[in-house]
Formats: C-alpha cells, structure tokens, sequence
C-alpha cells in the first residue's frame, strides 16, 4: 500500500535525520563526559562511556581558577559589542532599507567588503601602532 | 533593493534628518576599518621590522614595491595562496551540501523534530579554538581518540588522522562547524515557501523531484546566495583551527594567508612584509567574492529564462 510505504518512509526519514543530528552533536557530548572523567579515566582505551564521575574538573574550574573571570570578560565583550553595532546599526538599516538613495547600494557592498580585511592584516597595523 | 512604496514624508517627521541616521555606523566603521586598511597600505611600502629598531622608513621611490615582489617571488606565497583557496572553496561546497540535506530533512514534521533542530546547530555554538581543541586532544588522539578506537574496530592501524591527512583534517573540523550556519539559513528560507505553491504542483501532478528543481531551489536562491556568501568571507579569514591542530605544519600543508600574515608579523615581526600580504589577502577576497555573486547571478538568469 502506498500510504503504508509514505508512512514508513516519513519514520524512517526521521530516524535517519535524528541519527544525523547525534553524530553532529556527538564531539560535544563526548567533551561534556571527559569533564566528567579523571585524567587516568580521559586517556583510557578504549574510550569509555561507563564510568565513575568525578566533578573534580568542575570545582577546579569554577571556584579555583580565573575561570568567573574570563567568563565575565567573555560576556561584557559580547554584551557591549552587541549593543553598540546594534546602536549603529539599526538607524543605519532602517534609513537604508527605507529611504534608500543613489549611493545606498554601493555602500551596503563596502560595509560588507570591511568583513573581508583578515583580521590577522588589520590587528597588525592597530597594534604596532601603539 | 527595497523598493518603499511608503509616502516620501511622514506626518510629522523630518525628513533632513534621514540622512544623518546611517552617519553614526559608517563613520564608525571607517574608523575601525579604514584607518588600518590605510596604515597597512602604508606599512607595506616601508621596511620596518621591529627586529630592527631603526628600519621603519619609506623604501624609496626606486624600490616601494621591494615588499610585493620579494613576496611574488617567492615560491611559498603560491603554495599559501593555493591552500587557502582549496580550503575555502571545499568547506564551501561541502557545508552547502550538509546544509541543504539537513535542512530538507528538518523542513517536516515529525517528533523529536525541536530535539534534532537543537543538536544540529550545536556544533555553531562552540568557539573555534575550544572546537580545535576538543578534535585535536579529544577525538582525534591516536593512542586515546575515537578515532582510534574507530580504526582498531574496523582493524587498521591507529594513525594520528591531523598528522596523516592535515588538510583533509581541518577542513572536516570546519565543515564541522559551519554546516548549521548553512542549514540554519536555508531552513529560514525553507519555511518562508508558501505551502499552497507546493499544493498547487502536487496537483498538477509534478514529481518530488520537479518541483525540488522547479520551485524549492529557485525560491532558496537568494538565501544560498547570502549563506554562501558571507561562509566566503568568513572562511578566507580561517585562523583559529589551523593555529591550534597544526599551526599551519607540517612544512606549509595547512598554512593560509591570515596565517602567514600573522606568522610574517607576529614572529618574524616583519610589519612591512605582513601588510604587504594582508593587501593580498583583500584582493584575493575580493577577487573570489566578485567571481562568487558572478557565478550565481548567472544562474539565476539561466533559470529566470528556462
């Protein structure tokens, strides 16, 4: 019957995309367990997924290393950067998308062609500069 | 462009002040990006090496260009050139791919659907550098890896896969990486085609793979475009998972421009060689994305007139 085949299809469709899904995911549940796992337990072969968990990695991260610190760094870079392009950024948009001009077209293309500059090639001059 | 079909003037707006709200981003941005585009431009008509306390100076009129040459002269720049396009181009076409059959696979319902959706973007989620890390010490090890693990179960000898195949290596862990940008793009253009167009095709009776050809792929296009496009540029930049699986060795196997830039200035501490390359390096980005939007814009007039 076709609407039995259609219906077989449909699950195995979603079996196939859900296996897909865990083997892109599954270098990120493997670190998430070696957080878990002592040093003699990490380079153990073969690789184990039973094992004994320790949160020994986890304390030493979080409460005896800079670890808060560089977290706290990483989310008051991202924050206030994201807030300032969102400053600039939204009355630029809205007066290009709007109230477009002659010249609008050509400097959508430059603003784009200013994520081409490698950063390797503009950090050089901005460092050695100071 | 967008075409406003909005009154030229609102009810109590000024328009004189229109043109002043797109002033504040440009003039940022060519600040933090003119400025050193300039300075590099400038640096790579000098000689100076911070080795070398005196050296910063002009080269001269007769020889400004001693740095681009002694570059294209160089046998290693084709080499670093050639590596950086390859890598380019195979993670673009390999992350269209993955992009497009994860996207069509998502694109209908079924349970777990949210849980997949969820999995598939992580790998977007990671910074490059715990990402390097992770397939490098973790995945890859040949005495500890999965990977190791994998060749010993299909009975082959473990070798280190960054060390045996370094090129191939980083551009799987990019793949890696970028393959939700793609997906989550082409997903976004996927749910905006209206369902009745596709009703009406089933109708008239069209074949699944018809109407893939025939209407899903004209209507992605513009989101292909931008995805493509903007992976492009970002790529071309690729600096953090070569600098950690294998520092662009063995010899210049994996060496990119943004990587010779940074080893020119940073360790040889050539400033004047290094924006010599970085100028390169934007001509060679803009050379690719002009050659990119070409290429699909003429496939978007073969398929206006087929």
């Amino acid at each position: 019957m076709t609407a039995g085949n259609n219906k077989l299809n449909g699950h195995l469709l979603s079996a196939l995309t859900l296996l897909l899904a865990f083997l892109m995911f599954f270098p990120i549940l493997w670190m998430a367990l070696t957080s878990f796992k002592t040093e003699a337990t990490a380079i153990s072969f073969p690789p184990k997924i039973f094992f004994e968990p320790t949160l020994d990695n986890w304390r030493i991260t979080v409460l005896e290393s800079a670890f808060p610190k560089y977290l706290l760094n990483t989310l008051s870079l991202t924050f206030f950067s994201t807030l300032l392009a969102l400053l600039v950024a939204i009355p630029a948009a809205y007066a290009m998308a709007f109230y477009p001009t002659k010249r609008t077209d050509s400097t959508m293309l430059w603003i784009m062609s200013t994520r081409m500059l490698p950063p390797a090639g503009s950090s050089c001059p901005s460092t050695s500069s100071f | 462009m967008a075409s406003s079909s909005l009154p030229s003037t609102m009810p109590g707006e000024r328009p004189e002040l229109r043109k002043y709200l797109s002033a504040p981003g440009l003039f940022f941005l060519i600040i933090v990006t003119q400025v050193p585009f300039a300075l590099a431009l400038w640096f790579a008509f000098t000689n100076w090496n911070l080795l070398r306390p005196n050296s910063k100076g002009f080269l001269g009129f007769s020889n400004m260009f001693r740095n681009f040459v002694r570059i294209l002269r160089n046998p290693d720049f084709y080499t670093v050139l050639l590596n950086t396009v390859y890598l380019t181009l195979s993670v673009v076409v390999l992350t269209f791919i993955f992009g497009l059959i994860f996207a069509l696979l998502l694109n209908r319902p079924f349970p777990g659907r949210s849980l997949a959706r969820t999995l598939l973007i992580s790998p977007f989620l990671i910074m490059p550098v715990a990402a390097a890390v992770l397939w490098k010490n973790v995945l890859l090890d040949p005495t500890f890896g999965i990977s190791a693990y994998l060749q010993k179960l299909v009975g082959l000898p473990s070798t280190y896969l960054i060390e045996a195949f370094p090129m191939a290596s980083i551009i799987a862990i990019v793949t890696w990486q970028w393959t939700p940008f793609v997906m989550l793009i082409l997903l976004a253009g996927l749910q905006s085609l209206p369902e009745s167009t596709l009703e009406a095709a089933r109708i008239d009776g069209a074949s699944g793979l018809n109407m893939f050809g025939f209407i899903v792929l004209p209507h992605l296009r513009r989101f292909i475009e931008i995805a493509l496009l903007l992976e492009t540029i970002f790529i071309l930049n690729e600096f953090g998972i070569i600098f950690i699986t294998t520092s662009g060795g063995p010899g210049l196997a994996t060496t990119n421009l943004p990587y010779q830039i940074f080893l020119e200035a940073f360790s040889r501490w050539n400033v004047g060689r290094a924006s010599a390359y970085g100028i390169f390096a934007i001509v060679l980005a803009n050379i690719v994305v002009l050659f990119f939007l070409r290429v699909l814009r003429n496939q978007n007039q073969e398929g206006a007139t087929a």
